[in-house]
């Protein structure tokens, strides 16, 4: 992880564009090439950032930050006042919030609730991004990625993207394809998923837990 | 913008958009409660991006204009401005707001990022209902509807449907169903979910006195609600929502006619020791002459009481999670309910019964029982 902390400014063109006026910030370049950039407030969230896969080009006031998309963040930095790489452990899984780890583990019990006929392969399929959160296979033997969420978003979807693009160079892992599966899935990142060719589920949390349900359910 | 007017209606449409729409800021532009000064009025607006609420109230307005202020802000120190006209003026970057003695100078939020609603369509439904019978609808159906974060999406709203002139609406959490129709005053057809939460809050502008009736609009991907001076617009809940009308029985084998009053009563007594362990259910037994109502709780204790009953068929016995049976009662709301019941183990039916033996409205509560071992 190599943290940077200067003043910079920054403009990002892309799906749309924003202009970043100069400021003290930190800028995050992380080992996967994600790049982002956080102001001293709004929690876990990047003022700016672009998602690996990235191309960094770097001038001695000038950071290109370039993808495939054709997005482009250029960072101009004004002064640094602390450049350091500090290596961080590989990573073991995240530590899910407790609706997503239980969504985990009762998907994992019930595939089906993703998709009829869909068989769990493993938890935690590990891909050199990270642990995708399901491998399924369906009836026809293709396997599936599964990520879990608790609410499904833009970012829900980015994720199993890159987990299916590192995932399909297995070639025992083709044919593959990749379901989003949350308690909500927001409309933009049910646009996204399926622009991609990636499905997307609601699932019932309080359904899955019914299996001791007292009060059976009108449907 | 400079402008005057009277204290408690200021103080009332900023309470209501500011709750309605000020708490789930995801920009600082949606912390904020727009005001816009012309032509002899001030038009408060707030958004969270899914429900937008918009009131206006008569003023004395001496230069037109608009300003962003910080709604919680604004609402507090409104409400408690001492009565009469409060002056609000630019102040360069603050807005100066006077109230007899009192003085404040607020600073402005940055309007450009305050987000405009989408415009309503052509192809946008519009009828209207009468505003007592809009609110009774609301909160007899809205109860039924599932509530918190894990609940699927579609469960959190209330399924409205307008056809041959009327309004249906219906809401499920999957153990109970809630649907009833009223009057709607134009013979268009739509339907559309809208989250029972802004519901919830287009009753509070009923209570508020709004006025005689309520507009709806149903447009596409979204809704709008019209009281009097306030208007609120949600985003709709994707659907589809579920085909409720299927699982509604045309048949029952036993009826219960029952004075809601004592038999909620009894439940509220019985609920006292039934809430001392999770999923206790409330068991009633009918028969004929009446029915009697029962807890068991290992941890707590008992409880019964027998009521008389007008049934017809039976002996039957039948479990209930007290809550819904309870929501079940309200919702009903006459004097007298009638259970419809098949068996123990199917669904049964709530509904309320006019002094004349009719049913007093439409309404159909559909209840899951409980398994009892």
């Amino acid at each position: 992880m190599r943290l940077v902390i200067a003043r910079c400014s920054a403009t990002y063109v892309g799906r749309l564009s924003s202009t970043l006026a100069s400021g003290l910030r930190l800028i995050m370049v992380k080992a996967d090439g994600c790049v982002a950039i956080h102001a001293d407030v709004g929690a876990y969230k990047p003022v700016n950032w672009m998602n690996a896969p990235n191309l960094l080009a770097e001038e001695p006031d000038r950071w290109v930050v370039t993808n495939p998309a054709g997005e482009r963040l250029e960072i101009l930095l004004e002064e640094v006042l602390s450049d350091e790489v500090v290596p961080l452990d590989t990573e073991r899984g995240l530590v899910l919030d407790g609706v997503e780890r239980e969504l985990q583990l009762l998907l994992a019990a019930h595939p089906d609730h993703v998709e009829p006929g869909l068989v769990t392969v493993t938890r935690e399929f590990r891909t050199d991004l990270g642990p995708v959160d399901l491998l399924c296979r369906d009836p026809d033997g293709a396997a599936v990625a599964v990520e879990i969420k608790r609410v499904g978003e833009i970012d829900g979807v980015e994720q199993l993207t890159r987990y299916l693009d590192r995932m399909g160079r297995d070639p025992e892992l083709r044919p593959l394809r990749g379901i989003l599966a949350a308690t909500t899935v927001r409309p933009q990142a049910r646009v996204l998923a399926e622009s991609r060719g990636i499905g997307w589920v609601e699932v019932d949390l309080q359904r899955l837990r019914g299996e001791e349900d007292p009060t059976p359910r009108l449907f | 913008m400079k402008l005057t007017v009277p204290r408690q209606d200021l103080a009332d449409a900023v309470a209501w958009a500011t709750r309605v729409a000020g708490g789930r800021a995801q920009l600082p532009a949606l912390t904020g409660v727009l005001l816009e000064a012309a032509d002899g009025r001030l038009v408060m607006r707030a958004t969270d991006l899914e429900v937008t609420a918009e009131v206006g109230v008569d003023a004395r307005i001496e230069a037109p204009g608009t300003a962003l202020l910080a709604a919680r802000l604004l609402a507090q120190l409104v409400a408690r401005l001492p009565d009469g006209d409060v002056t609000l003026a630019d102040d360069g970057e603050r807005v100066r707001i006077e109230c007899g003695r009192a003085k404040f100078r607020v600073r402005r939020i940055p309007a450009e990022d305050f987000p405009t609603p989408p415009a309503l369509t052509a192809e946008a439904i519009e009828g209207s209902v009468k505003a007592h019978a809009f609110s009774r609808l609301v909160t007899q159906v809205g109860r039924a509807a599932a509530a918190g974060e894990d609940a699927r999406a579609v469960l959190t709203g209330v399924n409205l449907e307008a056809a041959d002139g009327r309004l249906t609406a219906a809401a499920t959490d999957t153990y109970r169903l809630a649907a009833r129709s009223v009057a709607f005053e134009r013979a268009v057809e739509g339907a559309a979910i809208v989250p029972a939460r802004a519901l919830a809050e287009v009753d509070k502008a009923i209570a508020a006195g709004g006025g005689a009736d309520v507009t709806v609009v149903l447009d596409a991907g979204q809704a709008q609600f019209r009281v009097g001076e306030r208007t609120l617009t949600t985003r709709l809940v994707e659907g589809p929502f579920p085909n409720y009308r299927s699982l509604l029985p045309d048949a029952s084998e036993v009826t219960v006619v029952v004075e809601r009053a004592p038999l909620a009563e009894a439940l509220q007594r019985a609920q006292v020791v039934a809430s001392a362990a999770a999923n206790t259910p409330v068991q009633l037994s009918f028969s004929e002459g009446g029915l009697e109502l029962a807890v068991q709780n290992t941890e707590a204790g008992d409880a019964s009481e027998q009521l008389p009953a007008e049934v017809e068929g039976g002996p039957l016995e039948i479990a209930f999670n007290p809550r819904y049976l309870q929501d079940g009662l309200e919702a009903a709301g006459t004097e007298r309910i009638r259970f419809e019941l098949r068996d123990g183990l199917r669904a049964a039916v709530i509904r309320p019964v006019a002094p004349d033996g009719e049913d007093a409205d439409d309404l159909t509560y559909l209840l899951m029982p409980m398994r009892v071992s």
